[in-house]
């Protein structure tokens, strides 16, 4: 029994028949090929995402309800995680730390990015080789990273403070003081992020027509105008993209700081997610670290879907 | 403060032990009735993880290699970095993949026991095994009354000095015996001559860093200080002694007396300087002998000399114990390795490498033949005895590993900052405690 066969025989009596039935069974048979093609092509990702992303943000957030040392099993405890967070004189410490060190650390890491894609914009001899060099720390592991700068801070063994007599500089004890240990992780993220904020400024810089410059200059226009009033208002969307990404980024930071400092001296660098790692793995408070993980996940969900909007608006515009 | 001679520490740790299940296994007996020996061929392979010097790799593979000629059994070690041992043993345990066995601290195997990670070696025991032990770290091991464990050695601290240095400073003397042992005004002056000979190198260091941050209670006990009280039970630390110990401890920093980067949450650890010749003296454990040894070479003389004293003596409960998991892939060759591990022989070869101290009530009065600088070890093993019996008993309780993390938590934020205050630090860390005691 064919499908058009089996339709006509359903139909309510007195209901007119149409005109004529619909030639789509080629039709379905190229869209149903094209879907399970476009299901096989995604597949991958989707399992990818479901065992690696989904399932356990599933289970952070059922692991936030519970009292959980990571042995035997949970304890429901409904919200009380939450509350307790929210009296927790050291989470609203690592909050403070947080916004602190993205207050400096975004605005410097963009900064610098944005000069170092000027720079290397222009023609000049070994471009390549520099913007590379400058791309570079982007591709180190953090870990790596750390453990590097951790020799270069070293306040007895390290460089920075053996080379500083010969300055005529103060040695710093960078990680026994606590805005030192501040400035030390953020010299480490910025130096580690510059080079991608570099690589997205160069794409949005080789975006911008020379005739614009051009026309500039006949009118007589500095470097510095054109930079003002051309380059700086056409990577507003550059800026923008950036700005977000780099906030949602300092949000999650986490490996520099466990290999530099470790949150302290005292909790002077606690970050939040250094701050779940501590509950969750060294404090056995698992059910505890999840929860900060989910309010990590909100504010980051939150200012995600704050760049989506405002993108999508500059877009429509 | 009382001192306990080496004999009674063994005795009255055993009356007076960290747990009720102690007394049950407390002996007069030193001969250690040495329970049957297992014999029996055994196939297959099991993991031991653990950390250490190379020394004491080197000890774990040797024996290792004589279990598996004698029982047929593989014994593979792991070693991993000290300060990720936990962490990376935890996330093993909660994933059902643990290994075999695992070394831990005596102060870490209550709360692995109580959370049902680890084997029940009853089955795997005559009833008689703990006899031939320390009574205080055969109870270390038990969980109501039960062995998840075997304890394998001790250790504890002492003053390691460059004397070179001390040439320098012109400090021509060290103590010669604990009764001669400095007391902290002595040694304070001993820190200022060290700072003032411009030597280009901080006069001291502590040890307290992470896992080990609970070696600053040799500092609270020297000042007279408790941490919990009999029943270890309620926090002790809102007293004048615990106030004195802690501005103590800080006034060496602010007063240039202590290296500023080597603090307790981050692992900078003083021996890893002490041989750069940036410290002049640091308090170490006697297993960090050999690495200090060959790290140092001939490139300046050390020695060692007793810990500072105050209104009484006292020193760390160091040392570890060798576990089995409890979803072991092969728990029957791992029961077996812990109990060959512990064996007379392989104990005494093991702490004479490693130089670290046994744990056999039939090595204790035994001379054993260290390795490395042998000279050096009756200096920690009169200092052992300063171990203050509460001491032994706070630090074998189930919560303190929690007590331990409370200090890592608190101390640096003390220490780091000249105008932080007492009171406060005391208050956090009471409060700390008291959440690790509630579990």
């Amino acid at each position: 029994m064919t499908a058009v066969e089996d339709t006509r025989r359903s139909r309510a009596p007195g209901v007119r028949a149409p005109a004529s039935i619909p030639r789509r069974p080629l039709l379905n048979a190229g869209r149903r090929a094209e879907a399970l093609a476009g299901a096989i092509l995604t597949l991958p990702a989707v399992v990818i995402f479901t065992i690696f992303m989904f399932i356990p943000l599933v289970l952070t957030l059922w692991y936030s309800l519970q009292r959980y040392s990571g042995f035997g099993s949970p304890e429901f405890l409904g919200l009380t995680n939450y509350a307790d967070i929210f009296a927790d004189p050291t989470f609203y410490r690592a909050l403070t730390n947080t916004l602190a060190f993205t207050v400096v650390s975004v605005p410097l890491g963009m900064a610098l990015g944005l000069g170092a894609a000027v720079l290397l914009n222009r023609v000049m001899p070994g471009r390549t080789l520099f913007r590379a060099l400058f791309y570079v720390p982007v591709v180190v592991s953090g870990v790596a990273a750390g453990v590097i700068w951790l020799r270069l801070f070293d306040p007895i063994r390290g460089i920075l403070n053996q080379l500083a007599p010969a300055f005529a500089l103060p040695t710093i004890d960078w990680q026994a003081s606590a805005p030192a240990a501040l400035v030390s992780v953020i010299i480490v993220t910025v130096w580690q992020g510059m080079g991608f904020g570099m690589v997205v400024y160069l794409a949005g810089l080789q975006g911008i027509p020379r005739e614009l410059y051009e026309a500039a200059a006949c009118d007589g226009a500095t470097g510095f105008t054109s930079f003002r009033r051309i380059t700086f208002p056409l990577l507003a969307p550059t800026t923008f993209f950036l700005l977000i990404y780099s906030i949602i980024v300092s949000f999650q930071v986490f490996d520099v700081v466990y290999i530099l400092t470790r949150g302290g001296p005292g909790d002077a660098t606690t970050f939040l997610v250094q701050y779940a790692y501590d509950q969750g793995f060294n404090q056995r408070r698992q059910g505890y670290a999840a929860a900060i993980g989910v309010i990590i996940y909100v504010i980051v969900l939150v200012l995600t879907i704050v760049q989506w909007r405002l993108q999508r608006r500059r877009e429509d515009l | 403060m009382s001192r306990i001679g080496r004999r009674s520490f063994i005795r009255t740790a055993g009356v007076v032990g960290a747990t009720a299940a102690l007394a049950s296994c407390s002996t007069d007996s030193e001969s250690g009735s040495a329970a049957p020996a297992s014999t029996g061929a055994l196939s297959g392979t099991a993991t031991l993880t653990t950390w250490g010097t190379e020394q004491e790799q080197a000890a774990f593979q040797k024996i290792a290699a004589d279990f598996q000629a004698q029982r047929g059994a593989e014994v593979r070690i792991e070693v991993l970095p000290y300060d990720q041992i936990r962490t990376v043993v935890d996330r093993r345990l909660q994933a059902g993949e643990p290994p075999d066995l695992f070394r831990v601290s005596y102060t870490d195997v209550g709360s692995y026991a109580s959370s049902g990670a680890l084997a029940d070696l009853t089955d795997f025991m005559p009833s008689d095994f703990g006899d031939q032990f320390l009574p205080a770290l055969w109870g270390a091991v038990l969980n109501e009354n039960r062995p998840f464990g075997v304890p394998h050695h001790t250790d504890t601290s002492a003053l390691a000095y460059n004397k070179a240095h001390f040439e320098a400073a012109g400090i021509t003397s060290v103590p010669t015996s604990l009764e001669e042992a400095w007391t902290w005004e002595e040694f304070v002056e001993v820190l200022e001559q060290l700072r003032d000979a411009d030597l280009d190198a901080a006069p001291f260091a502590f040890n307290y860093q992470l896992f080990g941050a609970y070696r600053w209670f040799n500092t609270l006990y020297q000042a007279g200080g408790t941490v919990l009280d009999e029943n270890l039970e309620a926090v002790t630390l809102d007293t004048d002694q615990a106030r004195r110990a802690l501005e103590w401890t800080r006034g060496l920093y602010t007063d240039g007396l202590h290296e500023p980067s080597v603090l307790v949450q981050r692992p900078t650890y003083p021996d890893e300087i002490f041989p750069t010749q940036k410290i002049s003296m640091i308090q170490t454990g006697d297993f960090l002998i050999p690495y200090l040894e060959e790290t140092i070479g001939s490139t300046f003389e050390w020695g060692v000399t007793y810990l500072m004293r105050d209104e009484g003596e006292a020193a760390d409960l160091g040392g570890n114990a060798v576990v089995v998991t409890e979803e072991a892939p092969n728990k029957a060759v791992a029961a077996e390795f812990a109990k060959f591990l512990v064996s007379a022989e392989n104990m005494k070869y093991y702490c004479e490498q490693a130089t670290v101290l046994p744990v056999r009530n039939d090595l204790v009065e035994t001379e054993l033949e260290f390795a490395v600088r042998p000279e050096l070890l009756p200096i920690f093993q009169q200092q052992a005895a300063t171990i203050p019996e509460k001491l032994v008993q706070e630090s074998t309780s189930r919560a303190f590993a929690g007590i331990n993390q409370a200090l890592i938590d608190n101390m640096d934020s003390y220490l780091a900052d000249p105008d932080s205050d007492t009171d406060g630090v005391i208050e956090a860390l009471t409060g700390a405690i008291e959440r690790a005691l509630q579990g």
